[in-house]
């Protein structure tokens, strides 16, 4: 482990000089010795950067930090005839509840953010209690907490569609693929958390929605490390199909492996896991039958290859998260022209919601939900399918949810 | 029984000035007022954990207790109506009580299986707020746990202010540490320090080890149960994963990093260690790492930790000056 | 019928599994008396060590596997004689706050070399036998097949060769040890590498089963101070033990009731043992 080792040794140098420079930096002084720059708008993250859910919080920052400086570099955004710069901000929550809120009270507090995004429901339950009473908006990835959402919280946007929107073109494509008679019944599978009881939620209004009979439904610790117990009991009802939002996609392989090995042929899908090659790796030529929405593993549209050549340069690494988050700073830039301020974020709110995207990484964007939340926060897109076939990962099906009409 | 000496004591009273005024150096700052409020609440913390230590052991079933207060504390205002100010009270007691009955088998565990012992203590409790979901609501957590009022008739104070809610943590982290403080210079603490060093001698000078264990431990996760009741009303939200063995591990932290010796050590551990953590906050990865080093440096390079360094700079200077 | 087969064959594969994680914290705790909290990174940073060797560089698997325990057989002789050494006779709380400050930089730094994208190491073997009913891959038949052999091995060595019986003698009094010519601290650092390069091993062995990321160090750690307390700290038996118990809830209990149950009631069980066995179930007694 020489290299690892001589890396560590670099990176506790580094940190020493990190460490300087945050502590000489101004960053902890009262904002009174901040000089708010004319003409720029700043964006706060509160996302995790450290701890085990950091990849979504990068995948997101690195969204708006590219978004940022193409549009900077653009010239800005145009409010009443006079560009305006981006500044984006990010702080790590470590994704948990209290940190997130300590984090969002800094942006929002110190920093004079009025838009502030973030990532996974932790963080976001942290944010809310700053962000809605403080006036600022907030746009984020969020599957659960309902309550949490809609008519209440005006100024809250949740772009990334959750495994109840994207059941609407993942469900009518696998009837399609298999036949609606051959997918009568379902399972699911989910950690047993707060995540996982809300997807399960989700999962029984589709389940619902489509006439499916729901069988077991069953929920995994974190701290598993085998998930033949918990595959054995799902298995056992015979389902025609398995859902296993929210899985992370480690998880999502491990109980792939499993299932097929305790032979079980059935499709599974997993609205969370779109990462191909590691489920690939892990479950290797068990994984065919594997439904991966939202998960676009080849970009093929210009805007689509851009982006990826972009964050490669940039980042040096892409994922098909990132770029299933990186319209959200467009969708704000066109909010902020059309309502012609970036002050009046209740105007700006507004604005967004009617804001309609055609070319984005993800295709098609709208914001909708009116007749489900009483508002229309909720990011709509076309959902890239992706399918593992002969251990080969495509995109099989493209399609914009076909939302029931009380949505 | 031996009280503190006169630097000392100008010491914790400069530091309790400072604290004082602090809001006004910072302008009133609200930001930098929440971060005094999760000062008090580490030095709490840190503080409590560090009387268990004078037993010579070091729970990590502390973040634990601090949930039971905490939820105690919660769910009386959300299912009973009751304000903070019974919450407190009742949480603290529920804290204390179940310590009570936990460290009864507990303490027949020494050393490093106590540790471990207290940490599957800690697990169970945490979990079993998951897992009766009707009557702790879950993973999702308590919401809408609201600061209490007090109504002194001439006046009103609303602690839903956060300079309000400043006064009183920090009011409630002095008691904590002032009854830290009085338990270990008393008789009492003498015992715990006599058991820390040797509890086969102890016992046979005719000290009832075992009694003293329990009642020390149940002191302390009375004095953690009310900080859990603080932190709940201030955070307004409270979900099991808020009191998780990370947290009693950086109570760890803040004690090592501080030092062991006297209650200073969690004190000036805590609050460096909390600011620090602030500082680093738009770093990233380096916020876990750092945490890291700055543990086995002062372990390795520092032992006795930050509360031995005016000894060391009067050492310093004496020899410099000397010369 | 066929359930209960299942049931069976998965909780004793699972066992020997956590056994595998469980014997090299064991192992370092029995001789040096210091809580090593970062077992899980060794855990991690072995199944790392195999991905880039057999997932990214297409080198054979099972020389993989050496690689990976003779790298973290080094790195943790290292660590030893820089970090541990210098508590050595000092209360336990120290190692315990060394090794947690290793996890928080083995962990975070993990994320920064390794990126956070989690990985999958591919498996060495395919397919399986029904027996009676019951599903079992080769895979597992592997792994269960390389604990049982480390265990052994571990036994056969502290019991046969010299440095065991060195090992041993040290583990039992180290003063006496050290008055019979043995080199206490060439008896350290070897335990301390053999304990990591066997967490490798289980990572390398774990890896292919489970996917991997910098942050996996932690479901490690916690089955493996759960089986080593069960079984009492410094016992191979034990640990073997241990990790059934662990295995056997775990199957049992999350297929005929839940999950949420499973790991409560294993909590439970580790505190009943320690209450009424205050060393574990084979521990030694000490002070």
């Amino acid at each position: 482990m020489k290299k690892e080792t001589g890396s560590l040794f670099v990176t506790r140098r580094r940190l020493l000089v990190t460490g300087a420079a945050a502590l000489a930096a101004p960053a902890i002084l009262p904002r009174s010795a901040f000089s708010q720059q004319a003409k720029t708008i700043k964006i706060g993250g509160a996302v995790p950067l450290s701890g085990p859910v950091a990849y979504w919080g990068h995948s997101t920052a690195q969204g708006f930090i590219d978004g940022a400086a193409v549009i900077n570099e653009a010239g800005g955004v145009m409010i009443g005839g006079e560009p305006h710069m981006l500044e984006v901000i990010s702080y790590d929550t470590k994704g948990e509840v209290a940190d997130s809120r300590a984090a969002t009270m800094r942006l929002v507090e110190q920093d004079q953010c009025k838009y502030v995004f973030s990532q996974a429901a932790a963080s976001n339950v942290g944010m809310l209690q700053v962000t809605e009473p403080a006036g600022v908006l907030s746009i984020v990835a969020c599957w659960g907490y309902l309550d949490l959402f809609g008519k209440d919280y005006p100024l809250h946007f949740r772009a990334e569609m959750s495994d109840y929107e994207q059941g609407f073109a993942y469900i009518p494509f696998m009837q399609e693929k298999y036949g609606k008679d051959a997918l009568k019944t379902a399972a699911f599978i989910g950690p047993n958390d707060q995540d996982g009881t809300d997807c399960h939620f989700s999962y029984k209004r589709l389940m619902d929605y489509y006439g499916i009979t729901q069988k077991a439904a069953e929920f995994y610790n974190w701290e598993d490390t085998d998930f033949y117990p918990i595959v054995a009991k799902t298995i056992a009802d015979r389902p025609d199909f398995i859902v296993t939002s929210p899985s992370p996609p480690g998880i999502t392989a491990s109980i792939i492996k499993a299932a097929r090995e305790l032979g079980y042929t059935g499709p599974i899908s997993s609205p969370a896991a779109s990462e191909t090659k590691t489920i690939l790796e892990v479950a290797g030529e068990h994984a065919d039958g594997v439904i991966l929405p939202v998960t676009n593993v080849e970009p093929s549209t210009d805007t689509q290859k851009a982006i990826e050549k972009r964050f490669m340069e940039r980042f040096g690494s892409f994922n098909a998260l990132a770029g299933n988050y990186s319209w959200w700073i467009y969708s704000l830039k066109a909010a902020w022209e059309a309502a012609g301020t970036a002050e009046d974020t209740r105007k700006v709110a507004e604005a967004l919601a009617a804001v309609e995207l055609e070319d984005t990484y993800v295709g098609k964007v709208k914001w909708a939900g009116k007749n489900s939340f009483g508002v229309d926060r909720q990011g709509v897109y076309d959902c890239f399918t992706t399918t593992i076939d002969k251990g080969v990962a495509k995109v099989e099906d493209v399609r914009f949810p076909a939302l029931p009409a009380d949505y | 029984m031996e009280d503190l000496d006169r630097p000392h004591r100008i010491a914790w009273l400069a530091l309790l000035a400072v604290a004082l005024v602090v809001p006004f150096l910072v302008n009133f700052d609200l930001y930098l007022i929440h971060v005094g409020i999760i000062i008090t609440f580490n030095v709490s913390l840190a503080a409590s954990l560090w009387l268990i230590w004078t037993l010579g052991v070091i729970s990590f079933a502390h973040a634990g207790f601090m949930g039971i207060g905490a939820y105690a504390s919660a769910l009386v205002l959300t299912k009973l109506g009751l304000s903070m100010w019974y919450g407190l009270w009742i949480g603290a007691f529920i804290s204390g009580a179940i310590a009570l009955a936990i460290s009864i088998p507990l303490m027949r565990t020494r050393a490093v299986y106590f540790f471990m012992a207290s940490w599957a203590v800690g697990e169970v409790i945490k979990r079993n707020f998951a897992y009766f979901k009707d009557f702790f609501g879950g993973w999702d957590g308590v919401f809408d746990i609201k600061p209490p009022v007090l109504d002194l008739g001439f006046l009103q104070i609303d602690f839903a202010n956060r300079v309000a809610y400043y006064y009183l943590a920090l009011f409630a982290v002095t008691a904590t540490v002032w009854v830290i403080h009085r338990v270990n210079s008393s008789r009492t603490g003498m015992i715990y320090w006599s058991i820390h060093e040797n509890e086969l001698l102890a016992q046979h000078t005719g000290i009832n080890v075992f009694r003293h264990k329990v009642i020390c431990f149940t002191i302390a996760c009375t004095l953690v149960g009310i900080t859990g009741a603080l932190y709940a009303h201030y955070q307004t939200y409270i979900s099991p994963k808020t009191f998780d063995i990370w947290k009693s591990e950086f109570a760890l932290v803040h004690l090592i990093v501080g030092g062991l010796t006297t209650v200073g050590g969690p004190v000036a551990g805590a609050i460096s260690l909390t600011i620090v953590d602030e500082l680093l906050r738009a770093t990233g990865y380096f916020r876990t790492i750092f945490f890291g080093v700055v543990l086995i440096a002062s372990v390795l390079l520092l032992p006795g930790g930050l509360e031995t360094v005016p000894g060391r700079l009067r050492k310093l200077f004496q020899r410099t000056s000397g010369r | 019928m066929s359930d209960f087969l299942q049931m069976g064959l998965t909780g004793v594969s699972l066992g020997l599994m956590y056994a595998l994680i469980a014997i090299g914290l064991t192992l370092i705790f029995g001789v040096m008396r210091i809580i090593q909290y970062a077992h899980g990174e060794m855990f991690m940073l072995g199944a790392f060590v195999l991905y880039y060797w057999h997932a990214e560089m297409g080198l054979p698997y099972w020389a993989g596997v050496a690689v990976s325990a003779v790298v973290i057989f080094g790195l943790g002789a290292v660590l030893q004689m820089v970090l541990f050494k210098p508590l050595h006779g000092k209360n336990i709380l120290y190692s315990l706050a060394v090794s947690l400050g290793l996890v928080l930089i083995i962990s975070g730094s993990g994320q920064l070399i390794f990126g956070t994208t989690t990985k999958g190491i591919p498996s060495a073997v395919s397919g399986g036998v029904l027996l009676g009913g019951a599903y079992l891959s080769y895979e597992r038949m592997v792994i269960s097949a390389v604990s049982i052999a480390l265990i052994v091995a571990l036994w056969l060595f502290l019991r046969r060769s010299v440095t065991g019986l060195a090992i041993r003698a040290v583990a039992e009094d180290p003063d006496t040890a050290a008055l019979q010519g043995i080199r206490t601290g060439r008896i350290h650092w070897i335990a301390f590498g053999l304990g990591s390069a066997m967490a490798a091993i289980a990572g390398c062995m774990m890896g292919t089963l489970l996917s991997i990321v910098p942050t996996m160090g932690f479901l490690a750690t916690i089955k493996a101070f759960m089986i080593v307390i069960m079984g009492g700290l410094g016992s191979v038996v034990g640990a073997l033990v241990g990790g059934m118990i662990l295995g056997m809830i775990d199957s049992v209990v999350t297929t005929t009731i839940s999950g949420d149950i499973a790991l409560i009631l294993s909590f439970v069980v580790i505190f009943l043992i320690l209450v009424f066995r205050p060393s574990g179930l084979f521990g030694q007694n000490w002070d």
